[in-house]
């Protein structure tokens, strides 16, 4: 493909300038140096510091929870987005609202909230510790943060495409005699997969790099309750950079796989929707 | 959003299903999004309003606030402007490497904080990159509000452009080609024509980046160096005082950023509700 | 003006768009490019406007080369397909834009400005709407306020991108002899782009049938219609029955059987009798008539429309033989159309010839 010289727009040109330099300097930049830092570890090095015990800890920590979060939402995302656009109900713009509420909130204030909801003294935390189940300072802690964090993804994916689902599909499969269940099950649930997946992907790969809302409730022990991000801190604070590099670029690895895997998956969705209807 | 019809029995889930689902959904709204927002300010109140303004005009916070506030002022308009550059750009022009960019414009939604800050550290801390050149100059950028900053805009950057680039999309350029032919230069075409049309998307942009920033923790967090009065936006002040056993003050100041959210949802309430009714009224697209 | 297009060439991706045009607009003429969609049509007029710029070629006003001039500074008029209004401007800030947008200098006084706003509204009959939004406004009156914003500048070219393709027929039908008269009266270069064959006719001085990126044919309503150029031509400009024709040239005595002969349904002839045909179908469409007539030696049903008085007269009805025969031709040789002098030296044979 060959670029045209000539734009009818004006423009062009102060964009392309604006973007190019800001972009170098916020981004392109410091990945730079980021790639800089990695290259000056050996090969050797390198492994031993990202298989290192408590690096792999903090991996499935980290991974485990982010994915036991995503679950956690993949039943209660599309619940809440289905009861949002299909039942009317006193205080549903309310609701509505509220699901971008972890989106807004500090991600610290969300942090220290849950931990006192949830740490013994809390309301909460004493309820559950009551029936033998402690939440604060151990991964079920993490994975109640990243529940917070990650519903607002699988909420505002599902969330339009059952805005603008034709109706006559439900009402085809009623007038064939389909109960309402097997039709919400047969019909409605197959045509939300893509965009629930789409959805999970997105709030596994923000759960995956989560820091504020988890470090308060986590605990942070090294080996039992410590997630990756913290573990980068950790290292930092040591000054130990390349140790710090290291870790985020398996991080970074783990976020770019999951992205990647969900346009793949759109692509393949895409492909077969147009192949189906033409 | 447009509701679907209603009115047909086919669609409508029968009461045995529909009751459970809603009490379902509702329970889970309760525990996991009223509760938390409730408890920030009931544990900002928990010892008295006298206290809880005591917490707020403390010295550190506010130098925190300003601190923020200052951060905001300089990282908000910067990813305004980059913004409405990159969606121009991206949305009027085919040129090689536009899906590149596009791509790079996500990218900080993929990158944890952490590493965001990390970066910054790398390319300016103490044996960073830059370092040399940066100690020969005597100008510190980590651990200082420069390092705010930068870390600032690469976590908020995106939240511009990304409202503005589909909106722009489907809005075509038919407007800007006619104030063209009519005479207008770039200047005028983009005050009088393409501001008009993009403000609403642009403030619904600009009021979600506003609200990042402000709440930016894990980036600033590794670039900041907690400095007290210095270098602690109102985030780390939060974290000090939680993790000093202030637990009080720290949800005062906590509550500050929670009214800002909450802010925040209203507004986006507010411009969603205006976007949406400007939409059907559009013309040139009907 | 006088618009001026020489080996206008332009490629989109991998796709030609406008291979090698060649076009002399006169001055004040009212000129409509035709075709069907893709035909670049649509592109050829963005290439007039500075709103495309092609990739070879020369584009002149006036004998002036203004190929490399930016839109803003070409100074003509135009009017997009959906209008393109400024949604959030009231219909007199829409058609004051140009005016305002203008260079300190030039901008006309306040006064100025609303007397000319004013007359313009006046000029399209929207006089009473100057303060109403563009979403306030029927598709037929924002084609107006379109018009009255392009002209506001005072262009001294006019260009219209589909200007009647969004609107119902019965307001399509009024609003295009409004523009002819309007056109009558500012004597402004026009061009428009239309696939409608009807439109074209009945306001253009002149018709450039266009087809994959070529002019296919320049000409006057009338020549198009009984010379045209090519089948692609004749076939575009509506409905017509193609019919195995030979010339049959009277000194030698030889058929030429490459040739074909291309009759519009109200030029066919059926007459009662024994021809090979017969009538398969008759359709009443109001005003005419619609008959369908199947002939063993073609695959398609030959059609012939005609009004009411003359069926009746005809006293045709479904299942009759036929006997079929055109009361007036055009004759093509493959692409080539059979010129007059060939034609006169020799005679049609029979039209309908069985091959094999």
């Amino acid at each position: 493909m060959r670029a045209k010289h000539r734009h009818a727009l004006p423009g062009f040109g102060l964009t392309l300038g604006v973007c190019l330099a800001y972009l170098g300097l916020i981004v392109l930049l410091p990945l730079a140096a980021l790639a800089w830092k990695s290259a000056s570890l050996g090969a050797g090095e390198f492994w031993a510091i990202v298989t290192a015990p408590r690096a792999l800890a903090a991996y499935r920590v980290t991974f485990g929870c982010a994915a036991l979060a995503g679950l956690v939402n993949l039943v209660f995302g599309p619940l809440l987005a289905w009861v949002l656009v299909r039942y009317r109900f006193p205080g549903r713009t309310l609701v509505d609202a509220l699901v971008d509420l972890p989106f807004a909130l500090p991600t610290a204030v969300a942090g220290i909230t849950l931990t006192a909801l949830y740490a013994s003294n809390g309301p909460l935390g004493r309820a559950l510790e009551a029936h033998g189940w402690k939440i604060a300072y151990t991964p079920s802690g993490i994975t109640v943060a990243l529940v917070f964090v990650s519903l607002p993804f699988l909420v505002r994916s599902v969330q339009p495409v059952l805005e603008h689902l034709e109706p006559d599909v439900e009402e085809a499969a009623a007038t064939l005699g389909a109960g309402r269940l097997t039709t919400l099950w047969r019909v409605v649930l197959p045509t939300l997969w893509p965009a629930i997946l789409s959805g999970f992907a997105l709030a596994f790969a923000r759960a995956l790099g989560e820091y504020g809302s988890v470090i308060f409730i986590a605990g942070n022990m090294p080996m039992v309750s410590e997630i990756a991000p913290l573990l980068i801190t950790a290292k930092l604070d040591q000054y130990d950079y390349a140790g710090a590099t290291a870790i985020a670029l398996v991080l970074l690895a783990g976020s770019f796989a999951t992205l990647l895997a969900l346009n793949l998956l759109q692509l393949v969705t895409v492909r077969r929707r147009s192949a189906g209807s033409a | 959003m447009s509701a679907p019809r209603l009115a047909s029995n086919a669609l409508r889930d029968p009461w045995w299903l529909r009751l459970p689902l809603l009490m379902l959904a509702l329970a889970f709204v309760a525990l996991f999004l009223v509760l938390p927002l409730l408890a920030v300010f009931g544990y900002a109140f928990e010892k008295g309003v006298d206290f809880y303004f005591a917490s707020l005009v403390d010295e550190d916070a506010r130098a925190a606030i300003r601190l923020t506030l200052l951060v905001t002022a300089i990282a908000v308009p910067a990813n305004t402007l980059f913004g409405i550059a990159a969606a121009w750009l991206i949305t009027r022009f085919s040129f090689p490497g536009r899906g590149l960019l596009l791509s790079l414009i996500d990218l900080p939604f993929a990158v944890s904080p952490v590493i965001a800050g990390l970066i910054y550290v790398l390319l300016f801390g103490a044996q960073g990159l830059f370092a040399p050149w940066l100690a020969a100059h005597d100008v510190k950028i980590i651990f200082a509000v420069p390092g705010i900053v930068l870390a600032t805009i690469f976590v908020t950057f995106p939240f511009v452009a990304r409202e503005l680039i589909p909106l722009m999309q489907a809005q075509g350029s038919e407007q800007e080609q006619a104030a063209i032919t009519l005479g207008a230069g770039g200047f005028a075409m983009f005050w009088r024509v393409v501001l008009p049309k993009i403000g609403w998307g642009l403030g619904y942009g600009v009021i979600l980046c506003n609200a990042r920033a402000i709440g930016e923790f894990g980036a600033v967090s590794v670039v900041s160096g907690h400095i007290r009065g210095l270098t602690n936006t109102m985030p780390l002040h939060v974290e000090i005082l939680y993790n000093e056993y202030q637990r009080t003050a720290a949800f005062a100041v906590a509550s500050l950023l929670a009214l800002l959210a909450l802010a925040t949802l209203a507004l986006k309430q507010l411009v969603g509700w205006r976007m949406r009714r400007a939409t059907p009224a559009d013309g040139t697209h009907a | 003006m006088s618009i001026e297009l020489s080996a206008i060439e332009y490629r989109y991706r991998d796709a030609t768009a406008l291979a090698g045009i060649d076009l002399a607009i006169e001055s004040g003429e009212l000129l409509a490019l035709l075709g069907p969609s893709g035909c670049g049509k649509t592109t050829l007029l963005r290439t007039i406007a500075g709103l495309e710029f092609p990739d070879r070629g020369r584009v002149r006003f006036e004998g002036r080369d203004v190929t490399a001039l930016s839109a803003r500074k070409r100074h003509v008029g135009f009017v997009f397909q959906h209008y393109a209004l400024f949604n959030h401007l009231t219909v007199f800030e829409n058609v004051a834009f140009g005016l305002r947008v203008r260079g300190w200098f030039r901008r006309p006084r306040r006064a100025e400005l609303e007397r000319a706003v004013s007359e313009l509204l006046e000029l399209v009959q929207l006089g009473e709407f100057a303060r109403r939004y563009p979403a306030q406004l029927s598709g037929g009156q924002r084609q107006r306020v379109a018009l009255a914003r392009a002209l506001a500048v005072e262009p001294q070219i006019l260009l219209l991108d589909e200007p009647f393709g969004a609107l119902d027929a019965r307001v399509r039908a009024d609003l295009r002899r409004w523009l002819r008269g309007l056109h009558d009266r500012i004597h402004v270069t026009s061009v428009f782009v239309t696939h409608d064959q009807e439109e074209a006719f009945e306001l253009a001085d002149r018709i450039a049938v266009m087809n994959k990126g070529r002019i296919e044919q320049i000409a006057d309503p009338e020549t198009l219609y009984t010379h045209p150029a090519n089948p692609f031509v004749c076939r575009f400009l509506g409905e017509v029955n193609e019919l195995p024709a030979a010339l049959h040239a009277r000194w030698t005595g030889i058929d030429d059987e490459r040739v074909v002969a291309f009759v519009r349904p109200h030029d066919l002839e059926f007459s009662a009798g024994e021809g090979g045909a017969r009538v398969e179908q008759v359709r009443d469409l109001g005003a005419n008539m619609r008959v369908e007539v199947r002939h063993p030696a073609l695959a398609q049903p030959l059609v012939a429309v005609w009004e009411r008085s003359r069926f009746a007269r005809s006293g045709l009805a479904p299942g009759r033989s036929v006997a079929v025969s055109a009361q007036r031709q055009v004759l093509f040789r493959g692409d080539a159309p059979v010129d007059a002098a060939e034609r006169a030296g020799n005679a049609l044979r029979d039209i309908l010839v069985t091959h094999g």
